[in-house]
């Protein structure tokens, strides 16, 4: 399946970005565009970048050269404290290891960017519940992570992720510590998630069937995007 | 088939691993072994200090003839002269020589030097000095190999002065090198000193060798001619003790017991013989208690430094958690992991003891004033000035370095090679949060014992002091059980607290990971309650002591004015008034009544107590005692009692006696029955008194001076007026009106305590840097929580605001706890501990502004250092990133 860009629905644009740590090249001008709404998988062998890519994406790192504007704003021009608020509500995140905060049950952990973002204690309550209702771990709401299973953590991670039904989903290598049954619910429940709130999705991955849900696949090899896929996008 | 690792292997790949990265992490390696070396010294400077101040009065008798097989002392400390020609007779022939020995305390003024005499005196203030009077002519004729022929001097080449012309010059003085040295002063100089009340100049005649049989010439020591000291003292026909040297050739043990049984019948009660090794231990028995508790202290301390050392170790595995993961996955087995990781402590443990060793040396040098003053006050005068470093002090610090790492290195190590390399290496962390706590029944037991433990009855040493051991097991059992209780208490308290701030973004975080805290969180909640309910109950002490002191002081300083020679320190003072001066003193003009008091140390029952003269016919009109029984009428005194006397408490807590009781004193004079009229509150010595007119203290033990005197002024005499001209009259004499006497007993007061201070705020200190580590060790350990939270938009300010919310916590609910616990310990020090040890009664009082303050203080010290440490690490990236 192969969506075409439209420049009206662009929702995040890379533009020749390159990031060296200690003299050595991670990303070598890297450049590219989605639309909302579309999924892009992210594959290259290990060290080849793609975890810097996604940190520079999320803004949690800068970029050293290049542009990435996500919904009309340039994260390379705003300080950290103004990438860390469109963390907060524009962009999700999900990882190979959960990342669940393990001292918060499932309903507190979704419910955490609730409250980073203002919502009442009500509201919170709510939402968060609906979420995990969502993906289907609602009757795990008081465990805590280390009385869940992987697949449920998983789960909780998205509902996370996903209650501030923000504009791009980052997740990366998400069904890397599961089983292949669990790491398909999850896939399945990323697609079916992403497809009804139309959130954009840029999947890190290694295994060539995760990348079913996605409409495209870049490839990234030391730091370059490869020509084909970088001209593609580039049309 | 596979087999373990040799221990060459293992040595290499150490040197591959942990000595490169210790190498690499040099600032961290440096901050380790300074904590390590703190804790050693902490110990060491207690030790070394505690000794010096003790040898500072048990060491130097060993100098004056080399060496001593008996020593006679009489009852009082006065032994007249007239007696040694008894003596003489009663040894025969015998090849035994005696040496009598008075030894008079001064006080250097100034000294002059010859090069300096036509320039300004050089002011020395303070310096003391021991002159010991010998007959120097007589030692230099003994007939005996182990007494040195040049006692005075010891170059060897040097032309031997005229000695018969030096024993003629009754202002002859041989000194130290090191006094020499100091004061620069050179044979032919002048020295100033205060004896009593009297003014002398000496000149220095001599410098003494600089050791003597092996031991070193203390700095303070000196020696004059036995009659030229005789007349410095004023104490014409009076030596302090005579030593009793057996030849070399017949020391034998039959022959030295001969002599024993022969001194001791020729004795008749008059004078005690006793062996050098009972002279040796006679001032280390009397402070026993004393140094055990310092000694106490000192474990203390050095528990604490474990503590921290615990915490630094644990902070290090933490950072090379994956470099054991890795060598794991390489194939080594957890034994051999710890072997590596035993190398690291043992290294780390050397080099800090090695650097402990120093600092603890360096440290003492300042303990030993606050150490030598308390034992001058209480026990005897000490004139230590400095403390020395011995073999077996290096052993111990090197030891405590490395066996204190081993043991706190134990905890971290195991956790860390218990868990599985593929986690490990997976996510560089463990999940250490919500593990089930099971201790709190061991808590529970160990506070129940503690409180069985403070009924029991306190240990009594052979010199007749008594130590609380049980107390101290029950302060234990407390601070144990309270640390294993309160750490249970953790997370319940955590959610109560979490309910009332779950609202707030980096309150409800912070607090919330309280409700599943993990063994960090109850290693730093635990230490920060035993370090607050430790000083807290030292306040409740020293406050409980404060209030009743005061009291007493105000009770008791009612006169308007005190006098006491400059140089006085305390009941064990040997600087007295003469008689001639208090006569003086009384014709003054203005002054309506001079009331006196003279402190002998005696023995009582194989013990030491002081025998107080005062001048009774003064009680009630003058004199004031805070009494804890009011003195019974005479017409009660029973037929056959000598005379009537006031005990103090201590004295009451050792010997069992109480008003209405008879004791009998000995003297040389013989028995005197006395009869107890009444008790006092006294928290001026730990040794017991029993006070008599200073009219019995003339006739049993011939003591015709005084420690000091208070005068009263007629009514309408301006005291400053009176202060000032007496000030000028006797310059020798330290003249105090009596709010200027109560300032300074207080000071000394608090003087006393200054170690006690000093150990408070390094426990405090401690306590808040290991609840700083621990905070970092915690966000370390789940740096992926943090990079979540970064990646969820938590700002860096917020984060450390989280951290902020849960060091707060912490140290609440520990200060909380600690508070509770400090009134419990304060109940035991003050009514177990303090009653036991000196037999005082003590008012509890509670210092509640210096608690409050100090718990307000606490939990400040705690959020700032946990924001600090939240907004410093709280950047640290995954370990799992790219």
């Amino acid at each position: 399946m192969r969506i075409r860009l439209d420049i009206q629905c662009i929702m995040l644009s890379v533009g020749a970005v390159s990031k060296a740590y200690q003299n050595r090249r991670v990303l070598n001008e890297v450049s590219f565009a989605m639309n909302s709404g579309e999924r892009v998988a992210l594959m290259g062998p290990s060290g080849s970048g793609k975890s810097t890519l996604l940190n520079c994406l999320s803004g949690l790192d800068t970029a050293d050269e290049g542009t990435i504007i996500f919904d009309g704003e340039e994260l390379t021009r705003l300080s950290p404290d103004e990438r860390t608020f469109i963390r907060r509500g524009r962009l999700g995140s999900i990882f190979q290891f959960f990342h669940l905060l393990p001292t918060l049950n499932a309903v507190e952990n979704v419910a955490l960017s609730l409250q980073l973002n203002n919502y009442s204690a009500s509201e919170q309550a709510q939402l968060a519940m609906d979420m995990l209702e969502e993906v289907d771990v609602a009757h795990r709401a008081k465990a805590f992570p280390r009385e869940m299973s992987g697949g449920e953590m998983q789960r909780v991670a998205i509902a996370r992720a996903l209650v501030m039904k923000p504009k791009l989903l980052l997740a990366d290598e998400p069904t890397g510590s599961l089983d292949t049954k669990n790491g398909e619910r999850v896939l399945n429940l990323i697609e079916a998630l992403s497809e009804t709130n139309q959130v954009g999705l840029i999947l890190v991955t290694h295994q060539e069937e995760t990348t079913r849900i996605c409409h495209r696949t870049l490839h990234i090899h030391d730091g370059m995007l490869s020509e084909e896929e970088a001209l593609e996008s580039r049309a | 088939m596979e087999r373990p690792a040799s221990p060459q292997a293992l040595l290499e790949v150490w040197l591959k691993t942990s000595l490169r990265y210790w190498l690499r992490h040099k600032l961290q390696s440096a901050i380790l072994i300074a904590i390590v070396a703190l804790g050693v010294a902490s110990f060491l400077s207690i030790r070394m200090a505690n000794r010096a101040a003790v040898k500072g009065f048990s060491g130097f008798t060993e100098t004056v003839t080399g060496q001593v097989d008996f020593t006679l002392e009489a009852q009082g400390g006065r032994f007249p002269v007239s007696w040694l020609s008894g003596i003489r007779k009663s040894l025969q022939q015998n090849p035994v020589e005696l040496a009598p020995v008075l030894e008079v305390l001064a006080l250097v003024e100034t000294s002059v030097s010859k090069q300096e005499r036509s320039s300004d005196l050089l002011q020395v203030p303070g310096e003391s000095l021991r002159i010991l009077g010998v007959d120097i002519i007589g030692i230099q004729n003994f007939n005996n190999q182990n007494i040195s022929a040049s006692l005075l001097f010891s170059e060897e080449g040097e032309e031997e002065p005229d000695i018969f012309s030096i024993a003629r010059d009754p202002k002859a003085l041989f000194i130290s090198p090191r006094l020499a040295e100091n004061l620069w002063l050179s044979v032919g100089d002048e020295v100033e000193v205060i004896v009593d009340d009297q003014r002398f100049i000496l000149t220095v005649r001599g410098i003494l060798p600089t050791s003597r049989s092996g031991v070193e010439v203390p700095e303070n020591l000196a020696i004059m001619d036995l009659p030229a000291a005789m007349a410095l003292a004023g104490k014409p026909d009076v030596v302090s003790r005579v030593e009793v040297i057996v030849e070399a050739e017949e020391r034998s043990e039959a022959f030295l017991e001969t002599i024993r049984s022969s001194l001791s019948e020729h004795a008749a009660g008059r004078w005690r013989v006793l062996q050098t090794e009972q002279q040796e231990e006679k001032g280390a028995a009397m402070t026993s208690a004393f140094r055990l508790n310092l000694t106490i202290l000192s474990l203390i301390s050095l528990l604490v430094g474990l503590y921290l050392i615990c915490q630094s170790i644990d902070a290090a595995v933490i950072q090379r958690r994956k470099e054991i993961g890795i060598l794991r996955a390489l194939g080594l087995i957890p034994k051999e992991i710890k072997k590596l990781w035993l190398l690291d402590l043992t290294a780390l443990g050397f080099l800090g003891g090695f650097f402990g060793i120093f600092i603890g040396w360096a440290s003492s040098q300042i303990v030993i004033v606050a150490i030598a003053r308390t034992v001058s006050a209480l026990y005897t005068e000490t004139t230590a000035e400095s403390a020395q470093l011995n073999s077996i002090d290096c052993l111990i610090g090197m030891g405590l370095g490395v066996f204190g790492s081993l043991l706190a290195g134990t905890m971290p190590l195991s956790v860390a090679t218990r868990t599985s390399p593929a986690k490990i290496i997976a996510s560089g962390r463990q999940e250490l949060n919500g593990v089930r706590y099971r201790y709190q029944w061991l808590g529970g037991l160990l506070l129940l014992l503690g409180c069985l433990s403070s009924f029991a009855k306190p240990v009594i040493f052979s010199n007749g002091q008594a130590f609380p051991v049980f107390g101290y097991i029950t302060a234990l059992c407390w601070l144990l059980g309270g640390a294993l209780t309160v750490a249970g208490l953790i997370s319940p308290l955590g959610k109560v607290l979490h309910r009332g701030v779950s609202k707030h973004l980096a309150a409800g975080l912070g607090i919330g990971k309280l409700r599943l805290p993990g063994n960090r969180h109850r290693l730093a909640v635990s230490g920060l309650f035993v370090a607050i309910g430790m000083a807290a109950s030292m306040s409740i002490l020293i406050g409980s002591f404060e209030t009743t002191i005061t009291h007493w002081l105000k009770t008791r300083f009612q006169a308007d004015i005190y006098v006491a020679s400059r140089a006085f320190s305390g009941a064990s003072s040997q600087h007295f008034i003469r008689s001639t001066t208090i006569a003086q003193l009384a014709e003054e003009p203005g002054i309506d009544a001079v009331s006196t008091q003279r402190y002998l140390p005696i023995q009582f029952q194989e013990k030491q107590v002081y025998l107080v003269g005062i001048r009774t016919e003064l009680i009630e009109d003058y004199e004031k005692f805070l009494w804890i029984d009011p003195l019974l009428s005479l017409s009660d005194m029973p037929d056959g009692a000598e005379s009537w006397a006031i005990i103090n408490e201590t004295y009451c807590y050792r010997f069992g006696y109480r008003t209405g009781d008879v004791v009998t004193l000995e003297s040389s004079k013989g028995s005197h029955p006395i009869w107890i009229r009444g008790m006092k509150a006294d928290y001026g010595n730990d040794q017991g008194a029993i006070l008599v007119d200073q009219k019995y203290l003339e006739s049993w033990y011939e003591v015709y001076d005084f420690s000091n005197a208070t005068l009263y002024l007629s009514a309408g005499v301006d005291v400053d007026l009176i202060v000032e001209d007496l000030k000028e009259r006797f310059p020798e004499l330290a003249i105090r009106e009596q709010g200027a006497l109560l300032k300074n007993a207080l000071q000394v007061f608090k003087e006393t305590f200054v170690v006690t201070y000093a150990l408070k705020v390094l426990g405090l200190f401690v306590a808040v840097l290991g609840l700083a580590l621990a905070l970092l060790n915690i966000l370390r350990e789940d740096v992926s929580s943090l990079h979540t939270l970064r990646t969820l938009g938590v700002t860096r300010a917020e984060r450390a605001g989280i951290t902020a919310f849960e060091g707060t916590g912490m140290t609440l609910i520990a200060t909380l706890g600690g508070i509770l616990l400090s009134f419990a310990l304060g109940w035991l020090l003050v009514f177990v501990i303090n009653r036991q040890s000196f037999g005082w009664t003590l008012q509890y009082a509670v210092p509640w502004a210096e608690i409050l303050s100090l718990g307000i203080l606490l939990v400040a010290l705690g959020a700032l250092v946990s924001w600090l440490v939240g907004w410093l690490a709280g950047n640290e990236k995954p370990v799992q990133e790219e």
